[in-house]
């Protein structure tokens, strides 16, 4: 559904992510995961239209979209959960959630909010109050339900843990579970590595701008490659990379190392 | 020997290269006719100017939309200072005590007019430099606007709206060259100072630089008080160039015109500076010509009022969609030895990677 | 007693004349960070229209002011201001400075710089006295023009869809956009909002001055920078408070003067902004309001 093809993104004189290729098949809940700065944002950002990649091509369900605006991507079935959380705090819980009910047939806008409603009852209480009020647990929930009223078909994740404390983190990736059992396709960036690693079913290493280490559930728990790759020691990711070119083609349209 | 005089070369290209920009603009214009001498004149007190206002908006990022008071502080005090003692008891007849019997040559006045501008600024640099961005600039064009009026109002200092007549001229194209000059060394040495270095790690990223122990409103107020002796002189040359002036010369339309030529050139750099108050000032002394009327071929061009500042903006506005971060791009002229890295900013990210894959494989 | 109340109608007049101003600024602001400068000449623009437009009846006079300043308005976003976008903050300062100047300069070339007279209808400028207190009808309907276009914005941006999908451009832009909110059509919503405040300013002010000439919209759109930046930046009821209070302080500052210091009027006006900016940097207005900015 969707795909990045050696894709490269930078600001001004640097680049932040460096032929970067990545798939997500419909239907799955794929991971990216790396340390602060790695270009995971960079990544989405690019992916939903805020940037436009130097070069590369990204493709959602066969159509080239790198460089397209974000208001017409989310009409086409993208939508991106940003880093914190980012809810409008002046408009109250109902304008947000409205907001992009605004593009859909108003048949369809009302059961849509319903639907949210029930899968998260904490906002149905608060319509009405501003949505600077809310906790974060609950901020959180917000920015996932204004993103999925957005009727995606690929539903993008930035750090959705982030800041949040473990007992909200487990309801946030139960959350994101439910999801995935609706058969939402999902593309997760997380730097909680371990947790996204075991919800999605694939599962990239970006470090530094570039693709270190991917593979599917099983062969990412093996928890030394990934924190080798995170720490970036160029052995370890040498090693990595060896065993990941040993493995050929039983990791599963994995990046190059 | 030679290392060192290289390296002294090398080190102090981005001034040396100023200069000598100005020094090319000094001598074609001392052999033009008597009005483009004048022309060539004002390019260098303008780049002063400029210059002055490099020194605190360029290195602070923090705009400012008064620094031309300090030109107004600046032409005054030179005006007090050096009008001939009996021209001035009739101008200025209840001018106290001092004032009214003082007459200082040229150097001692052009200190004194820096000097008096720097006074003013120690009022008002205080919080001036606690502010940013648009609240320093209005607090700035406020300062402007004050200074303005008192100007108007204060007859017995100023004679009010009246001309202030009677500044002896003695600015040259070689006075204001070396007076350019000597500028472009302050902001130079300036900026390459620690403070210097401080103020401008603060306006790349200010929680980074308070991070790092470094006192923001105490550098800005440093490049602030430099930057208001810098305009002061501006203001002397100025006053010794006309020979004489009214409040409103320095107010909102020169104001717009120095920002315009900082951003022009680039407001991060010093060669932006120069570069753009050059440019934008003989552009301007072209549109001019042209607003007077001109022949082209069979055809004539009747002047019209507006005409040159109409054009003049409008150049400012292409330099600015074609190159938005100025003429300069924030640059200094740098002297390259051949075949050593280009960019100073190298990407940490490719650089590490680049490492990192050179290590591993 | 009647001067109290003449001199508080006048700052109310006042007050809500440079409400308005400020609200041409803000809303703008609001969404692009951009202060348009080239909003004076907007004022201009309409003024200028209404005296090319003297001869016609005076409903048709104020509608082509209103049509043309939008037009203006819409043209002075498309052409100047979208290649533009994106860039820095001085930037953008520069050429919404040199905008200005273009235009001004270019109204000096067609109309030369010496004041025209334009005479809008009688009634606009009566003489209307209330038992001892006198005062003109442009007071009054200064005053109930800008109270029912405030609330007409304030309807707008809490119930329509677009005055919505505004309040969510004006706090995080980006962020509206992942929403759908189309980036395009609120800048020229604003622009046109922006363009109706400038409209109905010209009228308002030529009806005062009874002139026009290149240069009437500098001083309006100063004192809307003044207001918007004390009010609070970002905050559409911050814009029109801080209107309002530079308005009342114009007036206070002409009445308590004594005579020696009554030229002096503007420097104590600016001084007073000057604290204000130091007392509180980030404007008056601290209300979770309309456009407020976290």
């Amino acid at each position: 559904m969707l795909e990045l093809d050696h894709v490269t993104i930078g600001y001004g004189k640097t680049t932040a992510v460096e032929g970067l290729s990545l798939q997500v098949a419909e239907g799955e809940a794929v991971s990216l995961v790396g340390p602060n700065g790695a270009g995971k944002t960079t990544t989405l950002s690019a992916v939903v239209g805020l940037l436009r990649p130097r070069s590369g091509s990204i493709r959602f369900e066969g159509r080239e979209i790198a460089g397209e605006a974000p208001e017409r991507l989310v009409r086409s079935g993208l939508a991106l959960v940003p880093e914190g959380r980012q809810i409008f705090s002046t408009l109250t819980v109902g304008e947000n959630l409205r907001l992009p009910l605004a593009a859909r047939p108003k048949a369809e806008a009302g059961p849509a909010l319903e639907r949210e409603l029930e899968r998260f009852p904490a906002l149905a209480e608060r319509l009405d109050d501003p949505a600077g009020g809310l906790s974060g647990g609950q901020q959180q929930q917000l920015a996932i339900a204004r993103a999925l009223l957005c009727r995606p078909r690929l539903l993008l994740l930035d750090e959705p843990s982030l800041g949040l404390a473990p007992l909200l983190v487990d309801a946030v990736f139960e959350t994101l579970a439910g999801l995935k059992a609706e058969g939402v396709t999902v593309l997760l960036v997380e730097q909680n590595a371990v947790r996204a690693v075991e919800f999605a079913d694939r599962s990239y290493v970006i470090n530094a701008g570039r693709a270190v280490l991917s593979g599917a559930r099983e062969e990412m728990r093996e928890k030394e490659k990934l924190a080798a790759s995170y720490l970036g020691s160029a052995v370890a990711m040498a090693d990595a990379a060896e065993e990941e070119a040993e493995a050929g083609a039983g990791s599963g349209g994995g990046a190059g190392a | 020997m030679k290392g060192r005089a290289e390296s002294f070369l090398r080190d102090g290209w981005p001034a040396i290269s100023l200069i000598g920009i100005l020094l090319v603009v000094a001598v074609i214009g001392s052999n033009l006719g008597a009005v483009d001498q004048r022309h060539t004149i004002e390019i260098l007190i303008n780049v002063v100017l400029v210059v002055g206002l490099y020194v605190f908006v360029g290195n602070s990022g923090v705009l400012s939309f008064g620094q031309i008071s300090f030109m107004s502080i600046g032409a005054y005090t030179t005006a007090l200072l050096t009008i001939p003692v009996v021209q001035k008891n009739f101008l200025l007849p209840d001018l106290p005590g001092f004032l009214g019997s003082a007459e200082f040559a040229p150097l001692p006045a052009a200190l004194g007019a820096g000097l008096a501008a720097v006074l003013f600024g120690l009022i008002i640099v205080v919080p001036i430099s606690r502010l940013s961005g648009l609240g320093a600039a209005l607090a700035m064009f406020a300062v402007l606007v004050i200074v303005y009026q008192v100007a108007i109002n204060w007859d017995a200092v100023t004679r009010g709206t009246q001309t202030m007549l009677g500044v002896p001229i003695n600015t040259t194209i070689w006075s204001a060259l070396a007076w350019a000059a000597v500028c472009v060394l302050i902001a130079f040495a300036y900026q390459r100072s620690s403070s210097g270095l401080r103020l401008r790690a603060s306006r790349e990223d200010e929680f980074a630089a308070r991070a790092a122990a470094i006192s923001i409103p105490k550098e800005r107020a440093i490049a602030f008080l430099i930057s208001a002796f810098v305009i002061g002189i501006g203001g002397f040359l100025y006053a010794q160039f006309q020979g004489g002036f009214t409040p409103a010369a320095f107010y909102t339309h020169l104001t717009f015109l120095t920002i315009a030529m900082l951003v022009v050139g680039g407001q991060k750099s010093l060669a932006g500076a120069v570069v753009g108050a050059v440019t934008v000032s003989i552009l301007s002394f072209f549109f001019n010509s042209i607003e007077d009327g001109f022949s082209a071929g069979p055809v004539d061009f009747a002047g019209r009022d507006g005409l040159s500042d109409t054009a003049l903006a409008a150049f400012i506005l292409l330099v600015l969609l074609l190159r938005r971060d100025g003429i300069m791009r924030g640059r200094e002229f740098q002297l390259r030895r051949p075949g050593r890295l280009r960019s100073r900013k190298t990407s940490g990210t490719v650089a590490r990677t680049d490492a990192q894959a050179e290590e591993a494989g | 007693m009647t001067e109290l109340i003449q001199h508080v109608i006048d700052a109310l007049s006042l007050g809500s004349l440079y409400a308005l101003l400020a609200l041409g600024i803000a809303l703008i602001f609001g969404i692009m960070n951009l202060i348009n400068f080239a909003y004076g000449e907007l004022i201009m623009i309409g003024a200028f229209t209404l005296y090319l437009g003297r001869d016609l009846p005076w409903p048709l006079q104020l509608a082509l002011c209103v049509v043309v300043v939008i037009i203006a308005s819409l043209l002075m976003d498309r052409l100047a201001f979208r290649p533009f976008r994106g860039a820095t903050g001085p930037v953008l300062l520069v050429t919404s400075f040199a905008l200005s100047f273009a235009l001004q300069s270019l109204a000096t070339v067609i109309f030369g710089s010496r004041a025209k007279g334009i005479a809008l209808p009688s009634w606009f400028a009566e003489s209307i006295t209330i038992g001892s207190v006198s005062f003109s009808s442009l007071n009054l309907i200064t005053v109930v023009l800008v109270v029912v276009l405030l609330g007409g914005l304030a309807t707008f941006l809490r119930r329509t869809t677009v005055g919505v999908q505004m309040r969510a451009a004006a706090e995080n832009f980006t962020t509206a956009r992942l929403v759908g909110v189309k980036a395009d059509r609120v800048i020229a919503v604003a622009f046109v909002l922006s363009g109706f405040s400038a409209a109905v300013a010209a009228i308002l002010i030529v009806a005062q001055r009874g002139t026009v000439t290149p240069t009437v919209g500098v001083s309006p759109v100063l004192i809307a920078f003044v207001a918007t930046i004390i009010g609070g930046l970002g905050s559409l009821y911050g814009a029109a408070f801080g209107g309002l209070l530079l308005g009342a302080l114009t007036v206070l500052l002409q009445v308590v003067l004594p005579e020696g210091l009554a030229p002096y009027r503007e420097v104590f006006l600016y001084a007073g902004v000057i604290v204000v900016l130091l007392v509180r940097p980030q404007g008056l207005v601290v209300v979770k309001a309309l456009f407020e900015r976290v």
